[in-house]
């Protein structure tokens, strides 16, 4: 896989990620404001719009079983941006849980 | 609607007077849980349906004559709503993270209702996301006992 379809699969990943964090905004904040949260959810579905028609251009390029193992680092992924963006806490428990999981979505996805 | 001041605290297990109280059909977890079970349904239906339809080129656009994907779509979409409640509760990062339990049934909901074979290793992937979900949801269950 060359890098530039990683880069490809990166920013497909990152987009559906940036979604969950929009939603997170417009359904989690204590004091939203009704449009606040309509402006929140439609960034969230523009994100995640994006992020799935670069998977679904990627797609033809390689078999499934190939780049669907990516899958695996949705989650840690997940866990900076939600630190990084929302300020939520990391706990060993949850970082463990983590690691667990995208151990066994690789096995899953990868085989 | 009550509002929140503050996301329920993982490690501490010290903030039960930000978890409002709420019908039980209301719990936040309940809405993952239906998350799951609609996103995987929806993933199992646009597979029924498209295998019934004739292949087509243009993103399996030939996929939408069919019933069962229309209804894959319509799971879609209320999976979507009922996440959106989930997260008005519950820290993005433990919502997703328990949301991985997709993982799990997909795979089963295909072997079941679809027929296909899984691999020795597959199971063991299985196993191990299970884990890691247990790992993750067992201070969260503690939490709602003291409730």
């Amino acid at each position: 896989m060359t890098l530039f379809f990683f880069l490809l699969l990166l920013i497909s990943n990152s987009s559906a990620i940036a979604g969950q964090v929009c939603f997170k905004r417009a359904m989690g904040h204590p004091a939203v404001v009704a449009w606040h949260r309509r402006a929140w959810i439609g960034a969230g579905l523009v994100a995640a719009a994006i992020g799935f028609f670069f998977w679904l251009a990627l797609l033809p390029h390689f078999p499934l079983s190939k780049i669907y193992p990516i899958e695996a680092i949705d989650r840690p992924m997940m866990a900076v941006a939600a630190s990084l963006f929302l300020r939520e806490r990391l706990t060993p428990q949850l970082i463990l849980g983590i690691a667990v999981i995208s151990i066994g979505t690789a096995l899953v996805a990868g085989t | 609607m009550p509002s929140l001041t503050s996301e329920p605290d993982h490690a501490g297990l010290k903030s039960e007077q930000n978890v409002p109280k709420m019908a039980w059909y209301l719990n936040p977890y309940l809405h993952i849980g239906f998350t799951v079970i609609l996103s995987a349904a929806a993933q199992i239906l646009f597979k029924a349906g498209s295998d019934n339809t004739p292949g087509g080129t243009l993103l399996g656009v030939s996929s939408l004559a069919s019933p069962a994907v229309w209804l894959g779509i319509g799971c879609m979409i209320a999976s979507l709503f009922v996440w959106l409640h989930a997260l008005r509760f519950v820290p993005l990062i433990i919502a997703f993270s328990l949301a991985a339990a997709t993982q799990v049934v997909v795979p089963l909901g295909s072997w079941l209702f679809l027929g296909e074979q899984i691999s020795l290793v597959r199971w063991g992937g299985i196993l191990i996301v299970t884990l890691g979900i247990m790992i993750i949801a067992r201070p969260l269950a503690r939490l709602e006992e003291r409730l």
